[in-house]
């Protein structure tokens, strides 16, 4: 990034290599559709671009560049509408809001689980779980889990206390072990 | 603990940070405490675990094997500046730009063509304004000629220039020009000059600029030369310069003949002498034998009866009740009283507009004075006392007039002043008229001389018009004693009569001609010199 902030391109189109799959992974999660996760990657990398004349590095990189993908992300939630099969509200993130195994209630596949799934089966099913935590569950779920970003980092991303991403992630984890954990015994 | 103990929330909430091992080391230490003594406690930590694992399964897409290059070509893209031609704005900008530089061009155009049409054309009166300064002065210095002549005549002593500490200088004919900081401020100056003009001294300038124009460009150049001399010089020579310009007037044709024919200054000055001595010789016989009928040229009031000022108001304020139409607002009292009596009773003596019985009864009460009384109480017939009335009331009107003159009459000192300004052609003629009977009537000098004073009057008071036009369609002028054998007639006309000062036109005298103009012929039909502002400057 140093090197980019000198007018290497060279050294940025690196930058891009090593971290558009992750990005486009996170992104991909986060809204759903793989053709608005590659522009939102795009978006990260064309403000870091825009700001590599001003780059201070005062923090890590990755922390830095998970920090502009979250907000980039928050941004576009606010902009685009919902998906129907994932009812995820702002209000869902509270203890109010409807618990995860009730948004699921209409998904009859869900509701077989004496039924041996497959993996694709499961990994729709792991994806709706995903996505019936709300935006900043699932996002730290998604920097914990992809990127193994500590919670200093994940709270640096996402501008939070760690202690606030420990709870994050506790009602997150706890929110998929209660959709998941019928379903864990089978797996083949 | 029990096994079968359920976690606290507290204990819930750090067991996925125990599973994440970003739990402090006191609390990682209870929780193994916990989990060793709970099979609740470490069945949950297996299912978060075991949660977790499943979270492998989320596919992870990557970016396509293009992502990099697009973006790039996104990033060079974005950096690079988009041409102003490009720029949304600019049409609009470009198209407010050129309406502007239109505006702008039609406006300097504009501009251009006014600075050529108003400096480059040039005015048609530029010529006359340029050289109004010598054209004011032309027949002066047509007389003049040269420098020398005008100091000759200055040493000579010949004219007494009137003492400014008697009497007001003479307006100034010979003004020097002043210097100006631009062509076209100049010129608009003199236009308002002229502007201010009287018509006498506009027909003056046309019939110098017609001259003038009509000299030979040497005699031109002459005229330019004298004029820059005579503006060096001092004042006195201007004074003298208006007083030998004023005393031409007062040469009969034949000397000033004479002057223009003089061959040198010498000559010239030679003949001014003689000319000078002479009319003093003659000035001073006629005064000497002017025998000014003063005393019985006075005003003379009518004879009783009269109405007199209170009277006559009242009577007049009756008849101007009855009259048909009102009379105007801006009439002076005397010209009211005119007005009222003329309705009544019209010129020459004779025609009348009667007063009906009921005016009549009105006008009798109205009069107070009882010498009046008496008079109208003698009359023996309604006939009677109605011309008695106005006859009354005419009187009244001629006495009021005469007090309204009076002050205006000129006493001997004043007469004989202006005998003094008279040319001498009309001093001529009212020293020897040509009709029989006025040479035989001792006071038609007198009283010709008192109507060429009134007119003056009259020409320069414009407002004592009304008052002098009524009195002399009264023959107001006190007539004076039939002469024998002579009808008594004083004057010969004044509708047509002639300012004094005015030579009679050829075909009346028939003893002098025009006077001819210097130099060339005369041109005809002069272009006249404009009554107006006629030069703009350039804005």
């Amino acid at each position: 990034m140093l090197r980019a902030k000198n007018g290497d391109d060279a050294a940025f189109s690196q930058l891009v290599a090593a971290y558009q799959d992750r990005l486009v992974a996170i992104f991909y999660h986060i809204v759903g559709s793989q053709e608005a996760a590659e522009d939102l990657a795009q978006d990260v990398f064309l403000r870091i671009y825009r700001a590599r004349h001003g780059y201070e590095p005062t923090a890590r990189f990755s922390t830095w560049i998970f920090r502009i993908a979250n907000n980039l992300a928050s941004n576009s939630r606010r902009d685009q509408g919902r998906r129907r099969e994932v009812s995820l509200t702002g209000s869902d993130s509270g203890p109010l809001g409807p618990r995860p195994e009730e948004r699921l209630a209409t998904e009859k596949s869900a509701l077989m689980p004496a039924r041996q799934l497959d993996k694709r089966e499961l990994q729709g099913l792991v994806q709706k779980a995903l996505g019936t935590l709300n935006d900043r569950q699932r996002v730290a779920v998604l920097l914990h889990k992809f990127e193994e970003m500590s919670y200093q980092d994940i709270a640096d991303a996402m501008e939070l206390t760690p202690a606030a991403v420990k709870s994050l992630l506790s009602r997150a984890r706890e929110n998929l072990r209660q959709v998941l954990e019928p379903h864990m015994q089978l797996r083949k | 603990m029990e096994k079968w103990t359920r976690l606290s929330a507290e204990q819930r909430e750090n067991l996925v940070a125990y599973l994440d091992g970003e739990l402090e080391d006191n609390l990682t230490q209870q929780i193994d405490r916990v989990l060793v003594q709970s099979e609740v406690a470490r069945h949950e930590v297996e299912a978060l675990a075991r949660t977790w694992e499943m979270l492998d399964l989320l596919p992870k897409p990557n970016a396509p094997q293009d992502f990099t290059e697009r973006t790039l070509h996104t990033l060079q893209v974005s950096e690079m500046r988009i041409r102003l031609v490009d720029q949304p704005w600019f049409g609009y900008v470009r198209k407010g730009a050129v309406a502007v530089l239109w505006a702008v061009g039609l406006a300097a155009c504009a501009a251009i063509g006014f600075a050529i049409t108003t400096r480059g054309i040039p005015n048609e009166h530029e010529d006359l304004l340029t050289n109004l300064p010598v054209v004011k002065n032309v027949d002066v210095y047509l007389e003049v000629r040269d420098l020398g002549f005008a100091t000759d005549l200055q040493r000579a002593g010949v004219f007494n220039v009137t003492d400014a500490k008697e009497t007001p200088a003479p307006p100034r004919r010979l003004e020097i020009s002043k210097p100006s900081s631009s062509k076209h401020a100049v010129l608009e100056e003199r236009s308002n000059e002229i502007a201010k003009m009287t018509a006498s001294e506009r027909r003056r300038i046309q019939y110098n600029w017609t001259t003038f124009q009509a000299l030979a460009p040497a005699e031109q150049a002459e005229i330019r030369a004298l004029h820059a001399q005579l503006e060096e010089q001092p004042d006195s020579l201007h004074a003298l310069l208006d007083t030998y310009a004023m005393w031409l007037q007062t040469l009969t044709p034949g000397q000033r003949d004479d002057l223009r024919r003089a061959t040198s200054s010498a000559d010239r000055l030679r003949l001014v002498r003689e000319f000078k001595e002479k009319q003093d010789a003659n000035r001073e016989t006629q005064l000497f034998d002017l025998n000014l009928d003063l005393q019985r040229m006075k005003p003379r009031m009518p004879q009783t009866p009269y109405l007199g000022e209170p009277d006559l108001a009242a009577v007049m304020d009756v008849l101007q009740r009855t009259m048909p139409q009102p009379l105007p607002r801006n009439l002076s009292p005397t010209e009211r009283y005119i007005q009222i009596f003329r309705n009544y009773k019209n010129y020459p003596w004779g025609s009348q507009r009667q007063l009906s019985d009921e005016q009549l009864r009105e006008v009798v009460d109205a009069i107070t004075d009882e010498e009046s009384k008496q008079f109208l109480n003698s009359r023996t017939s309604p006939d009677q006392l109605r011309f008695g009335v106005m006859m009354l009331i005419g009187k009244g009107l001629h006495a009021h007039v005469l007090r309204k003159l009076e002050p205006l009459y000129p006493d001997e000192k004043q007469l004989r002043e202006f005998w003094a300004t008279l040319d001498s052609v009309r001093r001529e003629e009212l020293m020897a008229p040509k009709r029989k009977e006025d040479a035989e009537n001792p006071s038609y000098l007198t009283s010709e001389l008192m109507h060429d004073y009134f007119k003056k009057l009259e020409l320069d008071k414009p407002d004592l018009k009304p008052l002098l036009d009524y009195w002399l369609q009264l023959r107001g002028f006190p007539r004076p004693p039939a002469p024998p054998g002579g009808s008594g007639r004083v004057f010969r006309g004044f509708s047509g009569g002639r300012p004094p000062g005015d030579r009679p036109p050829e075909d009346e005298s028939g003893a002098r001609g025009e006077q001819r103009p210097p130099g060339g012929p005369r041109p005809n039909n002069p272009p006249p010199v404009p009554s107006e502002r006629v030069y703009k400057p350039p804005q």
